[in-house]
């Protein structure tokens, strides 16, 4: 077991400790207002850890959060203990803000890809690493996802930060060109997309924009959807549900067709509430499904009795041999 | 070799293996170093599939199984003999891409030292007819200049009478096949497609009238040959385009000397589609409608499958005037009715017909 060895305390003007996370700090999306309040009610009680660099800056190695509340309540100076003339790798640098971290609370997938992005920076070492990714319960085929969210824009990591971006959305998202990515993540968070929706949304944006040959923008700047996000008659759940439903026609618009023919031909059996007749799988299955909800038997030898002297039911067939 | 090798990696393990050391002979020039038994190196996040770089190993899983199948969809029957992963070919469609995430080409060279295996599986069947086929997960003959595995698994089959052996191919390297002593109950066979899909989507690979012409010549041989349209994929004139294929296999190919010809829609599973995206951006593969299978896998719509293979069948039908063995590969009984107007029933029912077109041959 390491001994906690006793560094030296220095006394720092705050302006001179960059703002920035730089090679050890791993905080991202956090909301201070209970730190600060918790300063100003009784002090700073755990110092940071700082490592004064070779051009005199000062970078944080624990106490990011402590110092940038500091800095909002407008404290000047603080003691940090410094790390500078410690001997200390700077992988055990790391490891100090990593513990500092990980058993006071849990990191967002952001705080993650900060710290892996750090850790492959100064680690070759594939066992060492699979060990910290175990320890962050990340799963290895989503670790090449969480070491590309560092590099996203401000807007898409305020998203995952906040946990609003399923992480298959986010893998697509990562392989699109940057405006692509803010403007669908832009369109994901004014819908409220659920986490199927997400991912239903970028495939048929990414399909429809490379088959038909046009930008994402201009497949989103199109006035029906503009329109759609601004009508006010709807609410979120419905521009959401209205929005796939449309881009799944275009994306698919024979499967919609014989969709369309199959429901209109359900229809128009009027079939009591209680029973239902389905297309499972998109057609692929063989044959359809009929779903009758009933309380006892006699119910259900009624609707059934009901069914058989119903001789429009043999019109239903493939909606494509319509066609 | 008309495929370029940069290098051979030599895995711990396998250096002593008498094909290993036939192969560093053979490719001379070619810089060969020890790697570790090390089999989880991941292809790199670019996905380069490191095609340049021949991977000598001695495999430790099961050489032969059988295809895996699916409850949902016929499935033929085929014992698949593991020789070797990857290609040096690169068709966008190539399940391979995201099937193994090893990178170079892969050649087994303990594979003449499990023969023995192979042989007590095979005898304890004799009732069964075994339909082996080495080009599930490489391509037959694309390396065959460098390990010959057609003339040792051609020997090997020789003495098995109640096997087959199904050399797939897109390539025309073929010379070795012409010093197999017998010719029986080996099936050279080629992938086709129509001649747009190739020269978009099979980068690297023969045109179609150049494997027909390595079909011709394998026929005068005295081989027994398949073929196999596999994957079907639909684009503008497909009707035309296909067309076009049977009208060289008119031109070439003797149709009593075809063992079967299979055909299958495009189908993938839903992990392939970013890799394709990636490694071919230009691919039209992926601009049709799909809708995911029974098995999992994106497939098209029912009619469109139904008026694929039925008009392809068409054509073969027209041209062979006789029917060559046409099967299809996992598709519903539904499909094979619509489509060819008889189903097999079910896997057991296509082996059977397979089995039967066996029978015929030899």
């Amino acid at each position: 077991m390491a001994i906690i060895k006793k560094y030296p305390v220095r006394r720092l003007k705050i302006d001179r400790i960059s703002d920035q996370p730089g090679r050890f700090c791993m905080s991202y999306g956090f909301d201070s207002t209970g730190l600060e309040k918790s300063l100003a009610q009784v002090g700073l009680i755990n110092n940071p850890f700082i490592f004064i660099c070779d051009d005199n800056g000062v970078e944080t190695v624990t106490g990011f959060r402590r110092i940038q509340a500091l800095r909002k309540l407008n404290v000047k100076t603080i003691d940090c203990y410094d790390l500078t003339d410690s001997g200390m790798p700077h992988y055990e640098m790391l490891r100090l803000a990593f513990h500092d971290n990980m058993f006071t609370r849990e990191l967002n997938l952001v705080e993650k890809s900060m710290f892996f992005n750090r850790l492959t920076k100064l680690v070759k070492d594939n066992n060492l690493i699979r060990k910290y990714i175990d320890c962050l319960n990340v799963s290895l085929k989503d670790y090449e996802v969480i070491l590309g969210i560092e590099k996203l824009d401000n807007s898409l990591k305020d998203s995952v930060s906040g946990g609003n971006i399923n992480i298959k959305a986010l893998e697509r998202l990562i392989q699109l060109d940057i405006n692509d990515a803010v403007l669908l993540n832009d369109w994901i968070s004014k819908l409220k997309l659920n986490y199927n929706y997400q991912i239903q949304f970028i495939d048929y944006i990414i399909d429809i924009s490379r088959i038909h040959k046009l930008s994402v923008s201009s497949v989103l700047g199109d006035e029906y959807y503009l329109n759609l996000l601004e009508n006010r008659n709807e609410n979120t759940p419905q521009k959401a549900r209205e929005l796939i439903d449309s881009l799944r026609t275009r994306r698919n618009p024979n499967l919609s067709k014989y969709q369309n023919i199959f429901e209109k031909k359900v229809k128009q059996l009027q079939l009591p509430k209680n029973i239902k007749i389905k297309n499972p799988g998109n057609f692929e299955s063989e044959g359809y499904q009929l779903e009758i909800d009933f309380k006892n038997g006699v119910e259900l030898w009624e609707n059934l009795k009901r069914l058989v002297d119903r001789n429009e039911l043999k019109n239903l067939g493939d909606p494509w041999e319509d066609d | 070799m008309r495929y370029k090798l940069n290098k051979i990696q030599v895995e711990e393990g396998a250096e002593n293996f008498p094909l290993t050391i036939e192969i560093k002979d053979r490719l001379g020039n070619i810089p060969v170093s020890g790697v570790e038994d090390n089999d989880n190196i991941p292809a790199d996040k670019n996905r380069n599939l490191d095609k340049e770089t021949l991977r000598l190993l001695s495999f430790k899983g099961e050489f032969l199984k059988p295809c895996p199948g699916t409850n949902n969809y016929i499935c033929c029957g085929y014992q698949i003999l593991n020789i070797g992963t990857n290609c040096p070919l690169d068709c966008s469609y190539c399940i391979l891409q995201a099937y193994f995430n090893k990178p170079s080409l892969r050649i087994f060279v303990n594979l003449e030292n499990e023969l023995a295996k192979l042989t007590d599986i095979i005898n304890k069947s004799p009732e069964k007819i075994f339909r082996i086929g080495t080009g599930e997960f490489t391509d037959s003959l694309v390396l065959d200049e460098v390990h010959r595995f057609s003339n040792l698994l051609a020997d090997f089959i020789y003495q098995k009478k109640n096997c087959v052996i199904e050399y797939k191919t897109k390539t025309i390297e073929i010379n070795n096949l012409f010093k197999i002593k017998s010719r029986e109950r080996i099936i050279i066979s080629w992938s086709l497609n129509s001649p747009y899909i190739v020269s978009h989507e099979e980068h690297r690979a023969p045109s179609i009238e150049q494997r027909l012409i390595a079909a011709k010549r394998c026929q005068e041989e005295g081989f027994v040959t398949g073929f196999h349209f596999d994957p079907l994929i639909l684009h503008a004139e497909w009707r035309n385009e296909y067309q076009r294929t049977i009208d060289l296999m008119d031109k070439y190919l003797d149709p009593k000397k075809i063992i079967w010809i299979s055909m299958g829609c495009i189908r993938f599973f839903p992990a392939l589609k970013p890799v394709i995206l990636d490694r071919h951006p230009e691919t039209i593969i992926l601009d049709s409608e799909f809708i995911k299978g029974l098995d999992g896998k994106f497939r098209y719509l029912k009619p469109v499958r139904v008026e694929m293979y039925a008009c392809i069948s068409e054509q073969i039908l027209n041209w062979a005037g006789i029917n060559p063995g046409i099967y299809m590969c996992m598709e519903s009984d539904e499909i094979w009715r619509k489509s060819l107007g008889w189903s097999p029933g079910d896997s057991d029912g296509l082996s059977n017909y397979l089995d039967d077109r066996v029978r015929s041959f030899w």
